[in-house]
């Protein structure tokens, strides 16, 4: 009875699918114990608007880059399970960046209907939406027949006293809410200078711990920048950005290969019964150096950048 | 009623007309952005020149690409047939409201129905009373809107038990139950297989005999026991 039109849309708690009936577009949406069902009346469906996904090209790289850096992480170790543990868990994760990539672009996918606008979620890639169409579109148009180009031109020129839209229905746009995610960043990054010169100068036994969760701020603000700005890539604090991500990464790899040495020489110390190391963390003088140099860098150039961009382009 | 405004499907801008004035930038304009090829665009003067366009459009708000497909039902009012209000008072009247004229009886209760309440159901006319105990006692085909999987239960009850070993005392059992209670429940309403049933049955039934085997060797070992 139904035609399979669409793959299974998973997730962690089920799947979307979508299938062809006689009359009806079947929508699945399956919670693994329960199916709930949504009927499309072939004759009722007005629209379908596929919007193509952004090209996803930063958060693939910083995915990418990620899994790579992870897998590293095996390069610093000594032990044979940790080795396994990140090579494993790495492979994975590359795994599923190349099966995304595989998959090609995203897209959304909306179906309308006279008093409806339904999120099509089994259709999520544009290659689905292509097959999709070529095979919905006939069905429909066996029940409603074809919409002939000379209706669709005569209603545009019908536009002023056509019910069809109604320009003072439509809601003011709203620009988008102006954001500072990147001034708090290069700002903290700037702060993180400072603190790693504290640091250095001043030894003190908090000072690792505090490190810690600097680097976690960092990374987690770096990741929301990247993500929150990725449709205007072309800007120059976006590239410091990158920079930074990989300066970042840089740093990540010291400090994995510190913990993996203090971790040993805890290992060693418990063998021999000597004393532990008491600090986590003894960063060289290189290192401190270059997380110093870049963090002052990066902030101190994106916050002029920021300011450039703010003169110059609109608010974003 | 209008007919349904198409919305970009990323920031749900609604794609409309172009708007005159002083230019502004590019992001805020409400201006539709038409690319009959990659990389050159060009400005439509309505959403209609949005519609059935191969090469897609740009939304006027964040420039993600649109492909509109639309059909003839786009045209159709949303508005529905309206009751007709009592004449005379000699007129019958709808069950549901008093002031309007009844135009035919649901099939099922026997109710007068107006216009408004009356809902055709597969060639039956039904009270909304009726249409809605249909739809929980499952006897209006078509309408269904959820059904349960018991195949998937049971082998869920066959497998996540057994993981944590002791558990699958009762996981078995109730997979077995839920095979042979549901074997013949309707399942799915697209193809499906038995498949899951059978691997939960197969795999029930050996829990519990390598559990009674377990059984029988604890007790066979505490008996040989000095």
């Amino acid at each position: 009875m139904y035609r399979r039109l669409t793959g299974k849309n998973r997730r962690l708690t089920g799947h979307t699918q979508l299938w062809l009936g006689p009359d009806h577009l079947l929508l699945v949406n399956s919670s693994r114990f329960v199916e709930h069902y949504q009927r499309f009346a072939l004759a009722d469906i007005a629209a379908i608007v596929v919007t193509d996904g952004p090209a996803a090209t930063v958060s693939r790289f910083i995915g990418a880059a990620a899994s790579v850096a992870w897998t590293s992480l095996a390069l610093t170790v000594a032990s044979t399970f940790a080795v396994r543990f990140f090579l494993l868990t790495g492979v994975a994760a590359i795994a599923l960046v190349l099966l995304d990539i595989l998959r090609g672009p995203r897209c959304r996918c909306h179906l309308y209907t006279a008093v409806s606008r339904e999120l099509l979620t089994p259709v999520s890639r544009q290659r689905v939406a292509r097959a999709f169409l070529a095979a919905i579109g006939p069905a429909i148009e066996a029940v409603q027949g074809t919409f002939p180009p000379e209706r669709i031109a005569e209603l545009g020129r019908m536009r002023g006293a056509s019910p069809l839209t109604d320009p003072g229905a439509e809601p003011p746009h709203v620009p988008p809410a102006r954001n500072y995610v990147q001034e708090v960043l290069f700002g903290l990054l700037l702060l993180d200078a400072v603190f790693l010169w504290i640091a250095s100068r001043w030894s003190f036994s908090e000072a690792p711990g505090l490190l810690m969760t600097f680097y976690f701020a960092e990374i987690v603000l770096i990741v929301v920048a990247l993500v929150r700005d990725a449709r205007d890539i072309r800007r120059f604090s976006y590239a410091i950005l990158a920079v930074a991500l990989i300066c970042y990464a840089a740093d990540l790899v010291n400090v994995g290969r510190d913990a993996a040495g203090w971790f040993m020489q805890v290992a060693q110390s418990a063998q021999v019964g000597g004393q532990p190391p008491a600090v986590f963390w003894t960063p060289s003088a290189r290192q401190t150096l270059f997380a110093e140099a870049w963090r002052c860098v990066a902030g101190a150039a994106g916050w002029l950048a920021i300011y450039a961009e703010r003169q110059t382009g609109p608010a974003s | 009623m209008s007919a349904p405004a198409i919305r970009c499907g990323a920031c749900s801008q609604v794609i409309s007309e172009a708007r005159t004035g002083p230019a502004r930038p590019p992001k805020l304009a409400g201006t539709l952005s038409v690319s009959p090829e990659r990389g050159s665009v060009v400005r439509a003067s309505s959403s209609e020149e949005a519609w059935n366009r191969a090469s897609g459009v740009h939304c006027p708000a964040c420039r993600e690409t649109l492909h509109v497909t639309v059909y003839p039902a786009i045209e159709r009012s949303t508005s529905g047939a309206l009751p007709e209000a009592l004449h005379t008072e000699s007129e019958a009247s709808c069950f549901y409201h008093p002031q309007s004229r009844a135009v035919l009886p649901c099939d099922e209760c026997g109710r007068f129905l107006c216009r408004l309440c009356e809902l055709d159901v597969g060639g039956r006319h039904l009270c909304p009373g009726c249409f809605d105990a249909g739809v929980r006692e499952r006897k209006i085909e078509g309408v269904e809107t959820r059904r349960t999987m018991y195949d998937s239960i049971a082998l869920a009850l066959a497998t996540l038990p057994a993981l944590m070993i002791w558990p699958a005392v009762f996981g078995a059992p109730a997979s077995l139950y839920y095979v042979m209670r549901y074997w013949s429940a309707p399942g799915s309403l697209v193809p499906r297989t038995r498949f899951r049933f059978y691997v939960a049955g197969l795999l029930a039934l050996s829990e519990i005999v390598g559990m009674g085997l377990l059984i029988r060797l604890m007790v066979l070992t505490s008996a040989s026991r000095p």
